[in-house]
């Protein structure tokens, strides 16, 4: 008998895939419906014995009932229990791989009936079995078994048996299980909040799909999908291959396309279920969603059009808080909404995603006590799930698509006064993925291992600039479907990627991780220690929580009233009309002078003394601090203050509580033609205290970046850079004789002994961050590379002007001052000289001391 | 045979082997000293013949040194008595001491010599893995100055001085303590003489080769004998990046290869600087020996003139510290009035594997293709050039007799050339001072600036991922002239008219 049409339903997808804040309703109707049974994909019996016949003839009444479900929509449990029945009996018996691919059948059918748990058990049993007795189609069937039955549970049990059902297939997989992996790695990625790759997994699934049924879901999935990458349009805009076709229009062309494109993925997928009788629900389940997204998207054009920059004009009052409870919800809305929540958790394990819907739903009703503990098992777990995971560059998504969980968790512990708690939680999702690469690299003992995990850093940027472009492409309107050479691309790149992970080895050196995240007493002492006051920031949809430890021990959080949107607009208009070259273009000093009131002035008594350093997060990483304009005195914040960044409070403490005076070996690394020009490195040689020794940049040899940085105390770069447009890890150095060095090479050198490098190069600041202030770049890389105190650009710079704040700079550093102060003198003396404007001198972030 | 004669026999025996032991050594040192400045150290034999030889050699021709320098010494020695004598003990002590202090700054000065090492290579060393610089001292050691003539001539002339102080120091009241470092000045400068000749003065000579021998594929005739070890040869070429490169080669190889000239190794460097000819590109004209320094001088006079007059180049420095992506790409073109474009930029040339574009009068625009200069057509049909090579990095500009101004390959800075309407390339001489380097790698930069204050620059795109190129004038507002999305566009140059800005545009990769 041939495999029975089927409905791979993936409860999962549906419910770690949709992001509450957008979609409750639609995602709890559509969850609803799949958690109704379906039949798995039935495996193909190979034998034809009596008892195989007997299998086929009860997969056959299987799949009548799962038809006629299919049509009218109505279950009949009886039906199935007596079809179980039968299964079991046959399985009395049978021996061999018999009576294991009978009981995968006994196990779709508990999955059908919504018993999940026995369901995943049984998959898990008989996988285990099958490998054992090496019936590796059958273990393939468990396997993939075990996902779908695990719908509701974590993470690692989903990639765990992804893994083995992998392992399984073999290395020449049958089309229908390359189909199943790719179908079902779409998903995971999916709910890993990884969109692009889960769009190419599902475009590859579709490639592979040999019957409608398989067609339809792997449309749908490659809908739902496109519906995500669409979503964040509710805020800001995007961009896609034919944005720059949209000169004339508002910008937000490309968030409109991307709703479009979602309308016909979910159109194609309608037309496939009405071709074959089947119920429309799924494939219009999200019609609401989007168009609402879509009147969001022209509300936003508008708003940005009539100039109103989202509500912060600028004589509106600023709105400091320390309330952290949102306002109660009326009896009606409070029980509507919790009637839908129960009835998207009921079965099913215990996930972090059930967890913090429980909470969610005592938090509705009013029992912020009852919630906590919900929030803390919920928070616990999606923890445990990001353990495990050899992912250099997406470490940190395991979150990004449930970060309300530990949001709203944060925010309910500081509602009940419980600082420490909170700033624990905050943390705990603060690049944590950066902390947990940056501990890894401290076992890279040897060149060897260090090169290792540049080459795959640099193959996982590659894939992702791939991914970005694909995305794009199909977003604006492109072919759904991936090129023979995409394909191929993509291809070479997983097949590197298992070379070097087949290294058993050396992956284990980076592997289960344990490193010790700061906690606010730690941040405290840090701060004391240094003199200087730490603000954290966290954006959220309303407000921005701000954080401020002071050095006499104060620890102050409060929100400020300050929509995403405006947000976003002002920091836009700050660092566009700082970054402009032309000096036609001034500084949008309305736009500063907001920013300030809003992040800087309401605590002004905290932080007194002319040191800061900044945690910023969302938007405000990319924002100049430095450039922000005193709404009172009219003077650049870094006129007040010396400031420095760092990407969370872990790493804050390790900067601050470094040892004070940086050492007088300078080892600059010179682009000879450059140098020539500004005499930037002559300069630097000229100042007595330093002892410079300079490499030419041709000379590099990148087989040997692990002797980049020497012994130096101090890494000075002067070379070239240049920003890649699709995946940040891909800055290119102008060095090397052998072609340019990419930022993931330089994870080959070993930065932990250098107590400073500086950049003396465009964009290499440039970063991409995620909700979760994951940094990609190459401040990313030195910091995971153990650099103590970093100077890296945020825009393409004068060469000519840079090197006057270089030598300023310097000149500063000998004094023996931290580097954030010689960097504050040395943008003081540039907006007293000529060059006053913030694009001379802002450019440079300190990331350190 | 009676005894006195035996005496004298035996005398002149010992101080031949005297003479020949003083010549091994020397020899060593000097052939030593060569190889390592020259970069051939690694690979050649060295042989106790040529030791001897390369001795005999060096002493000879430190007798002749003395014999310039001696109307010198002794006018010196007689001013120095002269002097002594008025100036009496204590000033005469002071004066002794100071002139001891003097040769040995001269004897420490001469130690960067030592560090000198692998000229013959592209980017010679000269402060260990320091900045490589085509510095003076460099440029002496290929005899591009007259630094080893001065050294040599100042520092026997020293000699002499001593010697004549350790002759009469009981007759100018020699201050106490004053023997003992002097003497250990003189050792020392001893040894520095055979070194500095060999550095600066040693075997020069190149031996051209006919052709290219098999085991040296990776060259470009033309191919020469840098160095004649025992069993093996080291041979100097460029690749076919224009990258100079030393091979050692068994004699065997290159059996029935012949010599085709002896020219000095000053002269063979400009010859294969610009980068080998390779395949069936038309072979440059080697400068001759006798021509090369003043033709290549000649040609950076006649570049910078064209450039500064004719094309209104300004050298302000307005580049960033980004570099445009774009490598080769299509052509593009638009007209302009100030810094603003009449109608739509077009795309030019029908390929689109060119870089740097120029225009010329007329219209007529030229590029590079895989480093050879071409003329392109108004359909876009390209044509080589004549007497272009495959070593260009870049094209600066048409001179109003037509002549194509570029700067060929020679890291880091390049060499200015002049390619000649009638084929014939000019290849100038690499900058030697910070000022001529910072003007050449300005002018290798993207940004190019004007007389009439206008700028053209290479940024980010606004409307896409891509880059783009910007005219602006000072003062005023850029603009976009390219508009090319997604697109890397670069290179850019304006026509000697002023009325027209060319580019390279390039999908990304």
């Amino acid at each position: 008998m041939d495999a029975t049409p089927s409905f791979s339903c993936a409860p999962q997808q549906r419910l770690n895939g949709c992001r509450l804040a957008r979609c409750i309703a639609p995602c709890l109707a559509v969850c609803l419906l799949w958690m109704t049974p379906h039949s798995s994909r039935g495996f193909t019996p190979t034998i034809s014995a009596s008892g195989s016949d007997a299998l086929a003839e009860l997969q056959h009444q299987r799949d009548a009932y799962l038809d006629e479900v299919r049509h009218t929509g109505r279950t009949d449990p009886a039906k199935l229990a007596l079809l179980e029945q039968r299964l079991r009996k046959l399985a009395e018996g049978q021996t061999g791989s018999a009576v294991l691919r009978t009981r995968v059948e006994v196990a779709n059918l508990l999955r059908i009936e919504g018993r999940s748990t026995e369901s995943a058990a049984q998959f898990q049993a008989v996988g285990e079995e099958a490998e054992r007795h090496e019936y590796r189609d059958v273990a393939f069937d468990a396997w993939i078994g075990v996902i779908r039955a695990n719908s509701a549970g974590t993470q690692n049990e989903i990639d765990h048996a992804y893994e083995r059902a992998i392992a399984a297939a073999g290395p020449t997989p049958t089309r229908r299980q390359r189909h199943d992996l790719a179908a079902f790695h779409a998903q995971i990625l999916e709910a890993r909040g990884e969109p692009d790759a889960a769009l190419v997994e599902s475009l590859e699934s579709l490639m592979n799909a040999e019957r409608p049924d398989d067609q339809f879901f792997d449309r749908l999935t490659t809908a739902d999908i496109l519906f995500d990458i669409a979503a964040p349009c509710d805020h800001g805009k995007m961009v896609d291959a034919r944005t720059t076709s949209d000169a004339e229009k508002d910008g937000w062309e490309a968030c409109r396309r991307a709703v479009a494109a979602a309308e016909r993925a979910y159109g194609v997928t309608l037309n496939l279920a009405q071709t074959q009788g089947w119920g429309s629900e799924f494939a219009t389940a999200q019609k609401p969603a989007l168009n609402f997204l879509a009147v969001q998207i022209n509300n936003n054009a508008r708003t940005e059009r009539d100039g109103a920059g989202g509500g912060a004009g600028p004589n509106q009052s600023v709105l400091v808080n320390e309330s952290f409870s949102a306002g109660p919800l009326s009896p009606q809305l409070a029980q509507a909404l919790g009637a839908k929540i129960q009835g998207a958790i009921a079965g099913g394990s215990d996930s972090p995603r059930k967890l913090y819907l429980q909470g969610l739903n005592e938090s509705i009703q009013g029992n912020r006590a009852e919630a906590l503990p919900y929030f803390k098992q919920a928070a616990t777990k999606l923890n445990d799930e990001r353990k495990g995971f050899f992912d250099p560059l997406r470490r940190g998504t395991v979150i990004e698509g449930r970060v309300e969980i530990l949001q709203d968790l944060a925010l309910a512990l500081l509602a009940n006064g419980d600082q420490a708690a909170a700033f624990d939680v905050f943390e705990s999702f603060r690049s944590r993925g950066l902390n947990e690469l940056s501990a890894a690299s401290l076992r890279a003992n040897t060149a060897r291992e260090r090169e290792w995990l540049a080459a795959l850093v640099g193959i996982e940027a590659a894939e992702n600039a791939r991914l970005v472009r694909i995305r794009e492409r199909i977003v604006s309107g492109g072919d759904a479907a991936l090129s023979t050479g995409e394909h191929r691309e993509l291809d070479e790149d997983r097949a590197a990627r298992s070379r070097l992970l087949s290294d058993a080895g050396i992956r284990r050196s980076f592997s289960n991780v344990e490193f010790q995240s700061a906690r606010l007493a730690d941040l405290k002492r840090a701060s004391k220690l240094s003199g200087t006051p730490v603000v954290l920031y966290w954006t959220t949809k309303v407000n921005v929580v701000v954080w401020i430890v002071s050095p006499a021990g104060e620890s102050r959080v409060r929100t400020v009233l300050l929509p995403d949107f405006a947000l976003n607009e002002l920091v836009r208009r700050v660092l566009k009309s700082s970054s402009a070259a032309d000096d036609g273009v001034p500084l949008d000093e309305a736009a500063a002078a907001q920013l300030h009131r809003h992040l800087l002035g309401p605590f002004q008594d905290l932080l007194a003394g002319s040191r800061l350093m900044i945690v910023p997060q969302g938007a405000l990483t990319d924002l100049p601090f430095e450039a922000l304009l005193d709404p009172q005195t009219k003077r650049y914040a870094v006129e007040k203050w010396a400031i420095s960044y760092a990407p969370n409070a872990t790493i804050a403490v390790q900067m601050l509580t470094q040892e004070a005076p940086i050492g007088r070996d300078v080892r600059a690394i010179v682009d000879a033609r450059l140098n020539a020009i500004t005499q930037e490195v002559d300069r630097i040689s000229t100042i007595p205290a330093f002892k410079v020794k300079a490499v030419d940049a041709d000379l590099i040899e990148t087989s040997r970046l692990a002797d980049l940085a020497g012994e130096a105390n101090i890494v000075h770069v002067l070379v070239h850079g240049s920003a890649n447009a699709y995946e940040p890890t891909l800055f290119q150095l102008g060095f090397s004789k052998q072609g340019k060095v990419t930022a993931a090479q330089l994870l080959a050198t070993p930065w932990r002994s250098t107590q400073l490098v500086v950049f003396s190069s465009c964009d290499s600041g440039e970063w991409v961050s995620s909700t979760s202030n994951e940094i990609h770049g190459l401040p990313w890389v030195l910091l995971v590379g153990g650099a103590r105190n970093a100077i890296v650009s945020r825009w393409p710079i004068s060469s000519a002007s840079n090197a006057d704040w270089m030598q300023w700079f310097y000149t500063e550093l000998a004094k023996g001052v931290a580097p954030a102060q010689a960097a504050a003198s040395a943008s003081r003396r540039m907006i007293a000289s000529s060059h006053g404007r913030p694009y001379y001198w802002a450019a440079m972030r300190v990331m350190g001391r | 045979m009676d005894l006195p004669k035996l005496e004298s026999i035996k005398d002149l025996g010992g101080a031949l082997a005297g003479l020949a032991a003083l010549s091994y050594a020397s020899g060593y040192f000097i052939l030593r000293s060569r190889a390592h400045a020259l970069g051939i150290d690694s690979s050649a034999q060295l042989l106790d013949a040529a030791y001897i030889f390369a001795g005999f050699r060096f002493l000879l021709e430190m007798l002749l040194a003395a014999l310039l320098v001696l109307p010198v010494a002794a006018g010196l020695r007689t001013l120095a008595s002269v002097v002594l004598r008025a100036a009496g003990d204590r000033l005469g002590a002071i004066l002794q001491w100071s002139a001891v202090v003097i040769f040995a700054l001269l004897v420490l000065a001469q130690i960067p010599l030592l560090e000198v090492n692998a000229v013959l290579l592209d980017h010679p060393a000269v402060h260990g893995d320091s900045m490589p610089t085509s510095s003076y001292l460099v440029d002496a050691v290929l005899g591009r100055n007259n630094l080893g003539i001065w050294l040599v001539l100042a520092t026997t002339l020293l000699a002499m001085l001593a010697a004549q102080w350790f002759r009469r120091h009981d007759r100018v009241h020699a201050p106490k303590g004053l023997a003992s470092p002097l003497a250990l000045l003189v050792a020392l400068q001893m040894l520095f003489m055979p070194v500095s000749y060999g550095i600066f003065f040693t075997d020069r000579s190149v031996r051209v080769l006919d052709g290219v021998p098999k085991e040296a594929q990776d060259l470009g005739a033309p191919v020469g004998i840098v160095d004649l070890g025992g069993d093996y040869l080291t041979l100097l070429g460029a690749n076919r990046e224009g990258s100079r490169r030393l091979v050692l080669v068994a004699r065997s190889d290159l059996k029935g290869l012949a010599v085709r000239q002896i020219v000095p190794l000053q002269s063979f460097l400009e010859t294969i600087s610009p980068g080998p000819q390779v395949g069936s590109d038309p072979p440059a004209k080697p400068p001759t020996s006798g021509t090369t320094s003043a033709g290549t001088g000649r040609t950076n006079d006649s570049f910078w003139k064209a450039a500064v007059n004719y094309l209104k180049t300004a050298f302000e420095n307005l580049g960033s510290l980004s570099e445009g992506k774009a490598e080769a790409g299509q052509i593009w073109v638009v007209e302009v009035d100030g810094t603003q474009p009449k109608g739509a930029a077009h795309g030019l040339s029908v390929a689109k594997d060119l870089s740097w574009p120029v225009v010329g009068d007329g219209g007529a625009i030229y590029a590079l293709k895989d480093g050879a200069a071409v003329r392109l057509s108004q359909s876009g049909i390209e044509t080589p050039l004549a007497g272009s090579t495959s070593a260009w990095e870049k094209l600066i500009g048409v001179n109003a007799d037509g002549s194509i101004l570029g700067i060929v390959r020679d890291p880091p800075f390049g060499r200015v050339a002049i390619l000649g309407s009638d084929g014939t390339l000019a290849v100038g001489v690499s900058p030697s001072t910070a000022e001529e380097r910072q003007r050449q790698a300005l002018l290798l930069q993207e940004t190019r600036s004007y007389a009439d204050g206008r700028s053209l620059a290479v940024r980010s795109s606004t409307r896409g991922r891509g880059v783009d190129v910007y005219i602006a004038k000072k003062g005023k507002q850029t603009t976009d002239l390219s508009d090319c999305g997604d697109d890397f566009c670069g290179q850019p140059s304006l026509s000697p008219d002023g009325t027209r800005v060319t580019w390279i545009r390039s999908s990304p990769p």
